[in-house]
């Protein structure tokens, strides 16, 4: 290869490498941007739609996300429920504060359910780059990124994710390859320091 | 970042989505139902919080049911309290497809009938049993037998039963459903 081969092979190589580094930049950005908070507490309203029903199926309620800890659903309408979702898996928090016994199941994809959610909810996307494709952007005032699996198990079920955000995560789009798509918006968004006494004890569940 | 995703995408790697001619199901005591079309122009789409207990589970379940049915299709979509899908049952002219965790298809391909007995209009309940059965209907409630056994006792609020709340019994099951409408 001739001299000047070489160097436009080696700009087409820099060229084709910097939107990678510009993604990964973004994503540290994001991560960044909302990783400052250990704890975030919010409003949800949360919309699936399933494919080929005419009816959506809607729930409302507070999360609480403990950068440390996990993530504490609670379910107002149209019926209460709390689940706390951590790294051991699922759990269903009763009226007491203990944990149920059978609700939601510590099993293994409970657990990966888990890392996922408090990937997307933290932001912390990069560690999902080995199941999917990340295609972060700047939107007006914040950004999105557009996870699409890369991994063929993933992909039969999913087709992508969109999370939306500005300090927070603040909007996350499932997409089911079956075309069934669940939206789910966090609205009075809180940052804080630390769990208040009451939500420690909630996300201090016993074995 | 829901959890439903994946919950869901590994809740499903185990299941089974084999269509099956499965138009009818028996019932116990020598009684069958045959899964009835709504009557034309009829429209069924509503949410459900359905709470399931048997014998050797007292404590029970709590699921959601989407039911959306018109004509001879019907789909039920079975979701946990968070809204994961859990299982998606479909019925179309005597085919069933269950799409769900195989632990629970055997129940699961049952449920569009025991749905159908608590909802459908009399008449079209009464036209899918097998000779024998004994369908006692008052504005309240439903009684099914068949060889003077008592297989179903499914009390409603709500003349039509699907507007309102429902406490069902399925005796050869062992089991009793609660369903509350969901309303938006």
């Amino acid at each position: 290869m001739t001299r000047r081969g070489l160097v436009l092979l080696a700009l087409l190589g820099l060229c084709l490498s910097l939107p990678a580094r510009a993604d990964d930049a973004l994503l540290a950005q994001i991560t960044t941007r909302v990783a400052s908070s250990p704890v975030l507490r919010a409003d949800f309203s949360q919309t699936k739609t399933l494919a080929a029903m005419r009816k959506p199926f809607r729930i409302a309620g507070h999360v609480t996300y403990a950068r440390d800890a996990g993530v504490l659903w609670q379910v107002t309408a149209p019926y209460a429920v709390t689940y706390l979702i951590d790294a051991r898996g699922a759990a269903e928090i009763d009226a007491s504060g203990q944990r149920k016994a059978g609700g939601g199941g510590d099993n293994a994809g409970a657990a990966q359910a888990a890392r996922i959610m408090q990937a997307l909810l933290g932001a912390d996307l990069a560690p999902l780059q080995s199941s999917f494709a990340l295609a972060p952007i700047r939107q007006d005032a914040g950004w999105q990124v557009t996870l699409t699996p890369h991994r063929a198990d993933l992909a039969r079920h999913l087709a992508r994710i969109v999370v939306r955000g500005d300090t927070a995560v603040e909007q996350v789009d499932i997409l089911e390859a079956t075309g069934d798509h669940t939206e789910i918006r966090f609205t009075a968004i809180t940052h804080d320091t630390r769990l208040s006494e009451a939500e420690a004890a909630l996300f201090a569940r016993p074995e | 970042m829901r959890a439903g995703l994946i919950v869901a995408l590994l809740s499903l790697a185990g299941c089974a989505t084999v269509p099956q001619h499965s138009a009818c199901t028996a019932l116990g005591a020598g009684v069958r139902y045959c899964l009835q079309p709504l009557p034309a122009g009829q429209v069924l789409a509503v949410n459900q919080w359905v709470e399931i207990s048997v014998a050797d589970r007292p404590a029970g379940e709590r699921l959601v049911f989407a039911i959306d049915a018109a004509g001879a299709r019907m789909d039920v979509v079975g979701l946990s309290p968070l809204g994961q899908k859990v299982f998606r049952v479909t019925t179309d002219h005597g085919t069933l497809r269950w799409d769900g965790p195989q632990a629970a298809e055997a129940l699961g391909r049952q449920l569009p009938a025991l749905i159908q007995l608590m909802l459908w209009p009399e008449a079209a309940v009464r036209e899918g049993l097998s000779a024998g059965a004994t369908l006692a209907v008052s504005a309240h409630e439903r009684r099914l037998s068949g060889d003077d056994t008592l297989l179903l006792t499914s009390r409603q609020s709500a003349s039509t039963p699907a507007e309102g709340a429902i406490d069902a019994r399925f005796t050869q099951l062992d089991a009793r459903i609660r369903i509350t409408p969901l309303e938006d």
